[in-house]
């Protein structure tokens, strides 16, 4: 039986990723669709937003990546919960999404001394900022040794796999956050996210 | 007997207007309470650092969206299926570009960079952003009725605040027909209508 899924995004991690950690968790198949920069234009046109990623789904286009992320989560029940929960859970995404948030435009920044200005910004106060309040968060629940949001795993866990991922590329001091990184190399060796990361394509962003 | 949710923010609409007009569509009563010179004394108390917070259940919820679509599930607005409500999401997602974009506006003090970032605002980044709401809009029963599925969701609210900001910076509007038809059918819905008439003014 074909797959039920069709998640279509660039070649690269970025905003598709998350929603490909929740497949890989959840173990469901998927059609993975990774468009070149030069497919692009042909069908920009034709999705509900004009952008990328989108998810396909008994004949519905879903469109803007965390609705579709969060639509994914709740499929395969790592939503949280509680209805107080599932907004713990997505307090975490919210905020780590701020680590990701001021990635994209560094990276995207072509003006080498706005670039170097945006990128200081990012390594010494804002990156730092909100890795203090995840930081504190989570050792918040079990004394930050378990999962950031109740008693399993949930997207926060997965939201947190990906948006670390930014201040680390960008050498950001992560001293200061060891239930952070302890936490990172556990959901990294969850059997399921360990086989993805295996096969997953090496890809610039 | 007492009220059992406590909304905290500025004196202001803001980050925590939706969550308000969840409240008033409701017809749930809240401690709505507005913060002033005692912020600096209680932001390091915050999950987040941050305002609004919602506090219920003795729990402490943060970070504006995530509060907010927590009251829209506690109240039946979320959607009705799990694709429904992933469209509700898409909308809120998308409209809040409008509002993501503005507030960076309003707290720049440099003005010749205020003027550049305004005139991008009001003729590239809202137009565009307004044009995919409209068709969106427009996608669902021609238009006329709500964002999503057959009955109110917090994506009708999100629009009515997420548009007063391209309003208010006087973006060209009428390309964008189905929309502001759908402002109006939103305000006077009684509950709304009421709120409306009695919110505070305030400067944002």
């Amino acid at each position: 039986m074909a797959p039920k899924y069709t998640l279509t995004y660039f070649n690269g991690r970025g905003r598709g990723e998350i929603a490909r950690l929740i497949f890989a968790a959840a173990g469901v198949n998927y059609v993975e669709k990774r468009l070149e920069f030069s497919e692009w234009p042909a069908i920009k046109q034709s999705t509900p937003w004009k952008s990328l990623p989108i998810l396909e789904v008994d004949g519905v286009v879903l469109g803007q990546s965390l609705a579709l992320t969060r639509f994914l989560a709740r499929e395969f029940g790592l939503q949280g919960k509680t209805n107080v929960e599932q907004a713990l859970v997505e307090s975490v995404v919210e905020a780590s999404a701020d680590l990701y948030g001021e990635y994209y435009p560094i990276m995207m920044e072509e003006d080498e001394k706005k670039k170097a200005e945006i990128t200081e910004k990012y390594l010494n106060e804002t990156a730092p900022a909100v890795l203090k309040n995840l930081e504190e968060f989570l050792s918040s629940n079990k004394n930050g040794d378990s999962f950031f949001v109740g008693q399993s795993l949930t997207w926060a866990d997965l939201s947190m796999l990906y948006a670390v991922d930014q201040p680390v590329s960008m050498k950001v001091e992560m001293s200061g956050f060891p239930k952070i990184m302890a936490h990172r190399k556990r959901i990294e060796n969850l059997p399921k996210i360990a086989e993805y990361l295996k096969k997953r394509p090496n890809t610039p962003f």
